[in-house]
């Protein structure tokens, strides 16, 4: 069985220290976090976590039923990347000065990116949308130079009108 | 009415039905045991050495009866001494409820004086816990800690309590215990799939751990086993959960197991797996271990499928009702040839004690003292060679009388283990059976003992050396013995007078009976000192990673 990509829906009593609790399970059973982003919801009684994983499906089945033993967690969905809503938040600052601006501020328009803040020597830009999408970008403002970055990791919904709160 | 967080503390407790707690006292708990000092005529609280014997008096108290066990320690170093028993019942799945203090909110997380951040340290090995920063969540938090302890797979939970909540004011208002949460009943077309393999295979084993004895399930276990005629097999965790008297019985399977059950488990087409996990002490080698069945998988915790071996059916509840269904379900069957020929690996294994001035031969320490004692004794064990003598050639014949650190493997449990079963049971017998490797652990409570005047029956096999690492270093490291031999001139006899304990001592095959009957009859503490031979082993064994082809029944 190959390893894949799955992520992780996971609705939590908002409790502090869930977030640790989580991560504690997966680096306790070497299960692998590409990314987890942790929020509030509509309801302040439950917080969200979505976490990507790679693993094969043994692993998330087994990682499903020990997320579901955590006493503060709800609920778990599993959600394949191509089937559901999801999208992350790139903030990026790229060099560009003098008559450099121009390609980058084109670049940024191309991908439907947004200019957030314009440096002396610097423009930051931010963009969301799905990972390779996002990976394309960053790949292209590299030979401009990138100056520094941050990602929030993928946040994602079921298609449709189901929502975690449904029974399955 | 309103009360402070300790007397709030102590009434849930008595809610609980809790009337024995270990502990040990320290600044952040100066409350509660103020709270206590004023309930000791409701709530009895035994002081021990150090708070690792409460923790493990707290575990070994809910093992022999089945109610959850309570330990207290103050903040700081007194609650990361009872991380080892919190880990030893987590492993095991033992109910305990661990109460710790901790510095006043504004000083938490400020390096103050005896300040741990607990809550992240047991994190990996509780069940649940909890740091109550507001006294008007201590009631709720209390009572939900106890039914997490019991509910589903048992285990343990800890919960952290601040001085100042301790100290605080709050409306106090009594209410029944919740008891467990109801268990899901076992799904429909899952009982129906275990049935289907269970009447098409030829060669059924069944193999069973300590969920059987949590769920309370051996009546069960023993009707199906007899109306579907399946040969049984436990691992250490289920001793006790079936007779070994009984033709079907195959004993323990693993490392330390007996031929027939191995045999039998790597040559059955059906393997019925009962409250067990797989451990590799069970399946040293996961593919190779029962390579021609088809597993059935009942427990009630859902992480356990597939996670070890990958299960054709698996059926979450709880054992006594699951089985209880099947039995009720399920025609009567014969297996006999598939019987006949898994017993005949059954062997007997003699005790050495021909000659009477040789040094006395374990099995023939643990034989005599079956014989004088009552299938009611709870027997304790530390971890060595000395507990899987016991749990090999031991028949312990009752539910919850068989006291052991099996998945965590604590050297030192069992002297804690055997105080909370006793104070469990005062009118019980209970013998704890270590060596002298695991007893210098935590000999120190041995002063409890003395202090409740407890009659509990120590005897240390007493090689002189760390024998299970010493055997491992014979196998497998060509007998370099690294760090095996202490040379301690430890007098054990004198160590329990000076601890105002009896002491006793076995040198030779020919006094065994007499020192056992007469420290049986001692009616108070006693250590016997039992000098064996550094060289006897633990047989048969599975080496690790290997499978029964390569069992090692001679060395």
């Amino acid at each position: 069985m190959g390893d894949g990509k799955a992520i992780f829906s996971v609705l939590a009593i908002n409790h502090p220290g869930v977030l640790l609790r989580v991560s504690g399970l997966f680096s306790r059973r070497g299960f692998n976090i590409d990314s987890i982003v942790a929020s509030s919801t509509e309801k302040p009684a439950f917080s969200r976590l979505t976490i990507v994983v790679t693993g094969d499906e043994a692993t998330f089945t087994q990682l499903t039923r020990q997320l579901l033993k955590l006493e503060d967690i709800i609920k778990v969905e599993v959600l394949e990347p191509d089937e559901c809503s999801n999208s992350e938040l790139l903030l990026v600052k790229v060099h560009a000065a003098g008559a450099g601006r121009g390609p980058v501020i084109k670049m940024v328009q191309t991908y439907g990116a947004r200019v957030l803040d314009i440096g002396e020597s610097s423009i930051t830009v931010e963009m969301t949308g799905q990972t390779e999408e996002t990976d394309e970008f960053v790949e292209h403002l590299e030979r401009f130079g990138i100056l520094e970055m941050a990602r929030t990791g993928i946040n994602a919904l079921q298609r449709g009108d189901l929502t975690i709160h449904d029974e399955d | 009415m309103m009360l402070n967080g300790s007397d709030v503390l102590v009434e849930c407790l008595l809610e609980q039905g809790v009337g024995t707690v270990f502990g040990y006292p320290g600044g952040a708990v100066l409350n509660i045991y103020d709270a206590l000092y004023k309930y000791r005529d409701r709530i009895c609280h035994v002081l021990t050495a150090h708070e690792q014997g409460a923790s493990h008096a707290a575990d070994g108290y809910a093992r022999a009866t089945g109610r959850v066990g309570v330990c207290i320690a103050t903040s700081g170093p007194g609650a990361t001494n009872l991380v080892t028993g919190i880990a030893t019942a987590y492993m095991d799945s033992i109910p305990i409820v661990a109460i710790t203090g901790n510095v006043s909110v504004p000083l938490l997380g400020r390096d103050s004086f005896q300040e741990v951040d607990i809550t992240g340290i047991t994190m990996p090995v509780t069940k649940h816990n909890f740091i109550v920063k507001d006294v008007n969540d201590l009631a709720p938090t209390v009572r939900e800690a106890f039914r997490i302890a019991q509910s589903g797979r048992p285990g343990p939970v800890l919960i952290d309590i601040p001085k100042d909540v301790t100290a605080a004011m709050t409306d106090y208002e009594p209410k029944p215990s919740l008891g467990a949460r109801e268990y899901q009943p076992p799904k429909e077309e899952r009982l129906v799939m275990a049935l289907e393999k269970m009447e098409s295979c030829s060669r059924p084993l069944i193999y069973f751990g300590g969920g059987i004895l949590s769920s309370g399930a051996q009546a069960k276990l023993l009707e199906m086993a007899e109306k579907l005629d399946i040969p049984v097999c436990s691992s250490m965790m289920g001793l006790g959960g079936f007779p070994p008297n009984h033709p079907l019985w195959l004993g323990m399977v693993g490392m330390h197991g007996t031929l027939a059950a191995n045999r039998a488990a790597h040559q059955c087409d059906l393997l019925l797996v009962l409250g067990a996990r797989f451990s590799d002490r069970v399946a040293g080698n996961r593919s190779g271990f029962s390579p021609n069945s088809e597993v059935v998988h009942i427990d009630v915790d859902h992480a356990e499928f597939d996670k070890n071996i990958t299960a054709a059916v698996r059926l979450a509840g709880d054992l006594k009702e699951v089985l209880a269904k099947l039995c009720e379900r399920s025609t009567k069957m014969n297996h006999t040839e598939w019987v006949k020929s898994v017993v005949s690996c059954k062997r007997k294994v003699l005790a050495n004690s021909n000659d009477k001035n040789a040094l006395p031969d374990p099995l023939y320490i643990l034989q005599t003292l079956r014989a004088l004692i009552d299938d009611d004794t709870i027997i304790a064990t530390d971890v060595g060679q000395h507990q899987m003598w016991t749990a090999q050639h031991f028949d312990i014949r009752k539910p919850r009388t068989f006291l052991t650190s099996g998945g965590l493997g604590t050297m030192g449990y069992g002297l804690g283990a055997a105080i909370g079963a006793q104070l469990a049971k005062p009118e019980g017998r209970v013998v704890l059976i270590s060596g002298d490797g695991s007893f210098h652990m935590n000999l120190n409570e041995l002063t409890t003992l003395a202090s409740y005047n407890l009659p509990i029956v120590v005897l240390v096999m007493n090689n002189s050396v760390l024998g299970m690492v010493r055997q491992w270093q014979k196998v497998f490291y060509d007998g370099r013995f690294s760090a095996t031999d202490p040379h301690r001139k430890t007098d054990l006899v004198k160590l329990a007078e000076a601890f105002g304990c009896k002491g006793m001592r076995i040198s030779k095959n020919g006094e065994v009976e007499e020192v056992l009957k007469s420290a049986i009859a001692a009616g108070e503490p006693v250590v016997v000192d039992c000098r064996i031979s550094p060289d006897a082993n633990v047989l048969p064994m599975i080496p690790p990673g290997g499978t029964v082809d390569e069992i090692i029944e001679n060395m």
